[in-house]
């Protein structure tokens, strides 16, 4: 990973399971949210989305990251952890790019808190993408 | 002078990563990246200085930082 907030390349499959073992640690937390972006073969002029390429203002990127975190923690009491995890570089068509997930106390905090979360990392991510085709 | 950083589409119509301006003001410096690069007229963009974004005109003193940030598209 190139900070906790950004990884070059796709959230594969097995950094995903390592992300939900680490929301595992607090057995208090009896609801996980997640929500996983992934790119979409869209088609352009005639031409199909192979691939987006990322890029971030990595600076920034993490402290609007962690400021996203604090203010879903704050505005939802029953969360225990937020993870967020947004790639950079080349992503193809089908691969994730971006994880989010909450651990709560009960399902209600932990299912609007992740959709909140996701709002505000589309609204506030210095993050841009280029379609590779 | 202070430290221009583009990125997004703000990078691939400059050709620049960066480069160092002068301009006492965003404001100004606006005007320059316009009239340097007249295709930067129909990008909407945003300024951050020192990696924070701002909500209005801000002064620059030399050596700030100050990214060229085009709409987000995250997710």
């Amino acid at each position: 990973m190139k900070n906790k907030y950004l990884i070059a390349g796709p959230i594969t499959a097995t950094i995903i399971s390592e992300l939900m073992t680490l929301g595992n640690e607090d057995p208090s937390a009896g609801a996980v949210a997640v929500f996983i972006g992934r790119v979409r073969d869209d088609e352009q002029d005639g031409k199909r989305v192979t691939a987006i390429e990322y890029s971030a203002y990595e600076e920034m990127a993490v402290k609007e990251t962690e400021a996203v975190i604090n203010t879903v923690r704050s505005a939802f009491s029953d969360v225990r952890s937020v993870f967020i995890v947004h790639s950079t570089g080349i992503v193809k068509a089908g691969e994730a790019s971006l994880f989010i997930m909450i651990t709560a106390g009960h399902r209600d905090h932990a299912t609007r808190a992740c959709r909140h979360t996701l709002e505000m990392v589309k609204e506030r991510l210095p993050v841009w993408k280029k379609e590779l085709f | 002078m202070v430290k221009v950083i583009y990125f997004g589409a703000a990078r691939e119509i400059t050709g620049k990563a960066e480069e160092e301006l002068a301009a006492s003001d965003t404001e100004r410096l606006k005007q320059l990246i316009i009239v340097n690069y007249p295709e930067m007229r129909s990008l909407p963009f945003r300024f951050a200085l020192n990696g924070a974004l701002l909500k209005e005109v801000a002064t620059l003193e030399r050596g700030d930082k100050i990214a060229v940030l085009p709409p987000f598209a995250g997710g």
